[in-house]
């Protein structure tokens, strides 16, 4: 219940730096998720916050205080571990309760707590085991169990569900995000999984090499991603990436790909595309934008390569101009594997990307 | 007690690294001497010795040295004859105990070094081979008195052949307390002037270890005191022997109490605590045993070496003397004649040669006359005590009393229990364990 | 796995016609033997012993309860024990305060990365391979109350007023134990430093997360975390510091007096200063009861398995 600031945020271990400038204010009872490859510096950055590492440069606020130099436990945050980090020794309620100690709290106000906390998470029944006794699923909600008794002003979650089997994963997620909603409490979700960060964040910060990529709302960074490593890394199955040049016929703009085929560039992109003009570029097409089918005034012929039925949809993978590519398609009428078939384009969600720094051209 | 003091000083330096048995390059030579055997490897003649590690395998290379020459030559004067060597430990209880269990399950060696203390252990156990028809009656009148009885089983037979004796005197800084006190307290006045001086007072053997009960039992002999009966059992705390056991026990405490001598008495459990004393020069007079004056002698340089002088330990009054004995004894635990001859002829290998160059104290006069190496002016001193010498009793509780002096000892000198407390405390340890 | 599957191993592994014909027993045999031969056998013999008037130097044995009432009843045996008692207690007590503190260090200094660590490791554990006689030389060299003494002489450096380390019954008891606990103490470092290697960190920081300062961490994280570990070297240090006697009898031979005999000394004098078998297998049998019962006491705070 408290806004989060991060400024010029840095953590150097010896002569690396894991993590660089990180900029970023976190409103209060917003749920951000932090997400990126393994090493991207995601989880330094939680630790920076929780006061598990050091913070080697910049400035963290919480609410107002500068909290650079303040142990975990003077934070007021809490935490909840990927592998959850429960005391073996104690039972559920001890180790619910185990944060309260220095609260000044009557032995009768601390079971009233941790049976609220044990209501909320439905685990009052489970208030005499020991963690060993418990599936990791209750062991999940035991360690949220932990984090919300004490009504901290901002819950950090490090990888939480990555121990769980996919079906808990997913029941999990909405657990959570229900949780957030009944007791609204400013969060920081870790996660490597960009299903998580989709479904569960009202903020996404992509995270790559130690500095943020991009930040903002699920929808935003799908439909707008600032690098071609937010658009590759958000999205499964990934977007389409085609090398190629940006070339002018007649009052129009192509997008001329490797084998010499130029794609269509729809007329509303063309003012701020224009002083691209001429410029080796890389095409960006999300799997969604493409179709089986001849329908469009423009198609390519590919060789399907590999066909995965999914249930809902079926995704076809082929090569195009010597790039690995992928289109979703209706199951009933997906092709098979190495029939070849017409390709549609639809052009208005295509994306630019300037391969010398990565970045996505604004339009 | 020789070998005790060793046994510490062979720990001592095997901790350190030191002690790797150093077999001479001289030993490869000729084959005649190894690690196991004297004697050529196909002799057709064999036995098996048990020795120590302080002649023939001593760490000290010079000693080793000598040794070997000395087998060498016996060796030659025995052809066809190989003796198969067994090395003691230096945990010379065990060891003990060990040669003698062996011994009684047919598994002894054929000849063994035994301590003179252990003598009547094994001569009872009945283990022990009679000798007698290898010496001659010349040298067995010869053998000091308490020696020849020591080594007499019951039938009037030679059992073994005690080759050295030692024996406990009064060593004296001559620089510092020039004349030798004769009596306890002369030695107590001359102990206290000592530590006017800055020493440390009178140094003794008095923590748990057979050396403080031996010692001090010279005391008690003194006055004609007896430790046990006829039977063999403890008399020493009834009647006149319990006076005169307080009173040796009473010598020693106001020694402590006057500072005469320090508390840290308590503690010393080896000679060599004791030798490093002196050549460290921190005491002027100590009680020890006769190996200590060659110590040194060997030791110290020229001048200081030859301000340390030997004189019986005082008695009662002037008159009144005694001296522990020990040494050690090797004794046949064969069947075979020609193998108990063997041993005859190696026990007096060691009484004769290796006493001479060992300058240990052979226990017959002869050979005192014999040897050049006893001509030093020590010798008369060693000899004229050994008049007083007294053995420990050869009965098997010997090893118990001595264990139970050895308690009260360091009771009464670490100032935990009154004299007579301390000596009801052994008197009723010793009775609850002799009604087996 | 398919249920049709599993039921075709299990039905392998289990109902094997050549493992079903073979009694149960039959594969305990070995390790029966190997126990029977060298552990029970050697009790079994010390036992009877202990019923018998055998003595080292021989002689024909028979069967008796006197040698074991004449240990019993002997009147140093209440000193002996009160002895081993205090000697044992300060030794383990001694050696678990002592081993955690430099586990602790030693780990505390690895997850800084200080350099040494594991040259103090190995120091620390230098003094564990040092055989318990050396270790009473060394001990008694620095105990030494001579104008030369090691200790006494630097508290005489220092202007101090030197100790009677040794020749004091109290402080003799005090200097075997400390003897006994610097030799100990390896031992306990290292397993206590493995039990605090496999704690598994994240407890740390959820407790710090939670508020506890870092006493607390220990008393409530640490401490329970090592139960099961200082439980099982209580019991081992227990078992060997009854069984030690070389330090001491190297060190002060028991003395001043009596005041640093212990039970496994004095069952050694028995048998090889006194040849007394009988009452040595008797001592024997009380210090095997001793550490059975002690080792049992220990048990009953053995946590549960979920930990």
């Amino acid at each position: 219940m408290a806004p989060v600031s991060l400024v010029s945020l840095g953590k150097a271990f010896g002569s690396i730096e894991a993590v660089r400038d990180i900029d970023l204010e976190i409103a209060d009872n917003e749920f951000v998720v932090l997400v990126g490859p393994s090493g991207c510096g995601k989880s330094t950055t939680l630790r920076m916050i929780a006061g598990l590492e050091t913070i080697s440069r910049g400035e963290l606020r919480i609410g107002e205080t500068v909290v650079n130099h303040l142990s975990p436990g003077e934070r007021d945050i809490a935490m909840v571990f990927q592998n959850y980090a429960l005391y073996p020794h104690m039972n559920v309620a001890q180790n619910i309760a185990f944060g309260l100690r220095h609260r000044n709290l009557s032995r009768a106000e601390i079971k009233a707590a941790v049976l609220d906390a044990a209501r909320l998470l439905d685990i009052e029944a489970l208030l005499d085991r020991r963690p060993k006794a418990l599936s990791g699923g209750q062991r999940q909600r035991v360690a949220m169990g932990r984090a919300i008794v004490r009504r901290p002003k901002v819950f950090l979650f490090d990888e939480p569900l990555s121990n769980l089997d996919a079906k808990l994963r997913a029941q999990m997620r909405i657990e959570i995000k229900r949780l957030h909603q009944r007791v609204p409490t400013t969060t920081i979700f870790v996660t490597h999984d960009q299903v998580e960060a989709m479904t569960m964040a009202d903020r996404v910060v992509v995270m790559n090499n130690g500095v943020i990529e991009q930040v903002g709302t699920p929808l935003d960074v799908y439909n707008k991603p600032a690098t071609r490593f937010v658009a590759e890394f958000i999205g499964s199955p990934s977007m389409n990436f085609f090398d190629g040049t940006l070339e002018a016929q007649g009052e129009d703009l192509v997008f001329r790909i490797g084998n010499g085929r130029a794609l269509p560039v729809p007329r509303a992109r063309g003012s701020a595309y224009s002083k691209h003009f001429g410029k080796r570029l890389t095409l960006g097409l999300r799997p969604e934008a493409l179709s089986v089918s001849d329908a469009s005034d423009f198609t390519i012929e590919v060789e399907t390569k590999v066909v995965e039925p999914l249930g809902v949809e079926t995704i076809v993978y082929f090569d195009l101009a010597g790039h690995p590519a992928s289109v979703r398609a209706a199951p009933n009428r997906a092709p098979r594997a190495g029939e070849t078939v017409p390709l549609s384009f639809d052009m208005t969600f295509m994306h630019l990307i300037d391969p010398e720094d990565g970045s996505v051209i604004p339009y | 007690m020789r070998m005790n003091r060793l046994f510490r000083t062979a720990t001592a330096l095997s901790f350190t690294g030191a002690v790797a048995l150093p077999l001479l390059p001289a030993l490869a030579q000729d084959d005649l001497v190894t690690r196991d055997r004297v004697g050529l490897a196909d002799a057709e003649n064999s036995l098996t010795f048990r020795l120590t590690a302080y002649d023939l395998y001593s760490a000290d290379p010079a000693t080793a040295e000598g040794f070997v020459e000395l087998f060498t030559t016996f060796i030659n004067e025995h052809p066809g004859w190989r003796i198969d060597t067994q090395l003691q430990t230096g945990n010379l209880n065990e060891e003990q105990a060990r040669i003698l269990e062996q011994a009684q399950a047919g598994r002894g060696p054929d000849c063994a070094m035994i301590d003179s203390a252990q003598l009547a252990t094994f001569k009872n156990a009945g283990v022990l081979a009679p000798m007698t028809d290898y010496f001659t009656q010349a040298e067995i009148d010869d053998l000091f008195p308490y020696v020849r009885e020591a080594v007499t089983d019951d039938n009037g037979d030679i059992v073994a052949l005690w080759w050295f004796t030692d024996l406990r005197v009064l060593y004296r800084n001559a620089g510092v307390v020039p004349d030798a006190p004769q009596t306890w307290e002369e030695t107590q006045q001359a102990a206290l002037d000592t530590v006017d001086e800055g020493y440390e007072g009178l140094l003794f053997n008095g923590g748990r270890t057979e050396g403080t009960a031996f010692d001090w039992l010279a005391f008690f002999w003194a006055q004609g005191g007896e430790l046990v009966d006829e039977t063999g059992a403890p008399i020493f705390y009834e009647g006149e022997n319990r006076e005169k056991f307080l009173a040796a026990l009473q010598f020693y405490d106001d020694l402590v109490e006057s500072g005469a001598a320090p508390q840290r008495v308590a503690t010393i459990t080896t000679y060599d605590d004791i030798t490093a004393a002196a050549a460290a020069g921190t005491t002027a007079m100590f009680i020890g045993g006769n190996w200590q004056y060659a110590q040194l002698q060997t030791t110290l340089p020229v001048d200081q070496a030859e301000q340390w002088q030997v004189s019986e330990l005082p008695g009662p009054t002037a008159d009144q003397r005694a001296t522990g004995t020990g040494g050690w004894a090797i004794a046949a635990l064969s069947d075979d004649p020609a193998k108990v001859e063997m041993c005859a002829e190696i026990a007096k290998l060691y009484a004769g040669p290796g006493n001479a160059f060992q300058r240990l104290l052979p226990t017959s006069a002869a050979l005192y006359e014999e040897y050049d190496e006893f001509a030093g002016p020590e010798f008369d001193v060693f000899a004229a005590a050994l008049e007083n010498g007294q053995a420990r009793p050869g009965v098997a509780s010997y090893p118990e009393i001595s264990n139970q002096i050895q308690i009260l000892l360091g009771e009464v000198l670490s100032q935990s229990k009154e004299p007579e407390q301390a000596l009801d405390d052994a008197a009723a340890a010793l009775e609850v364990g002799s009604d087996s | 796995m398919p249920k049709p599957i599993a039921q075709a191993l299990s039905r392998r592994t289990a109902t094997t016609p050549e493992a079903s014909s073979i009694p149960y027993w039959a594969w305990l045999l070995p390790v029966m033997l190997v126990i029977g031969a060298f552990y029970i056998y050697p009790i079994i013999d010390a036992l009877r012993l202990a019923f018998t008037d055998a003595t080292l130097t021989g002689g024909a044995e028979s069967y008796t309860v006197r040698s074991l009432q004449r240990v019993l009843s002997n009147p140093a045996l209440p000193t002996i024990l009160s002895n081993t008692a205090i000697f044992t207690a300060a030794s383990v007590v001694g050696q678990q305060l002592l081993g955690l503190s430099v586990a602790l260090l030693v780990v505390r200094g690895e997850r800084h990365h200080l350099p040494g660590m594991l040259v103090l490791r190995t120091i620390v554990l230098a003094a564990w391979v040092v055989p318990g006689i050396a270790n009473g030389v060394i001990w008694s060299m620095l105990f030494s109350e001579s104008p030369f003494g090691a200790i006494n002489g630097v508290l005489r450096l220092l202007e101090l007023p030197t100790v009677a380390w040794l020749s004091n019954p109290a402080n003799a008891m005090l200097s075997a134990i400390i003897a006994n606990v610097w030799q100990g103490t390896a031992f306990s470092m290292i397993v206590l430093y493995a039990a605090l290697k496999s704690v598994d960190p994240s407890l740390y920081e959820a407790a710090a997360v939670d508020g506890a300062p870092a006493w607390e961490r220990f008393w409530f994280i640490t401490l329970p975390q090592l139960k099961a570990a200082i439980l099982v070297n209580s019991i081992l240090i227990t078992i060997q510091t009854l069984n030690t006697f070389d330090a001491i009898l190297a060190l002060t031979g028991g003395g001043p007096g009596r005041a640093t005999e212990v039970l496994s000394l004095f069952a050694y004098n028995t048998v090889f200063y006194q040849f007394d078998l009988a009452g040595g297998s008797a001592l024997s049998i009380l210090l095997l009861l001793i550490s059975l019962v002690l080792a049992a006491l220990y048990m009953l705070f053995m946590p549960k398995r979920d930990m």
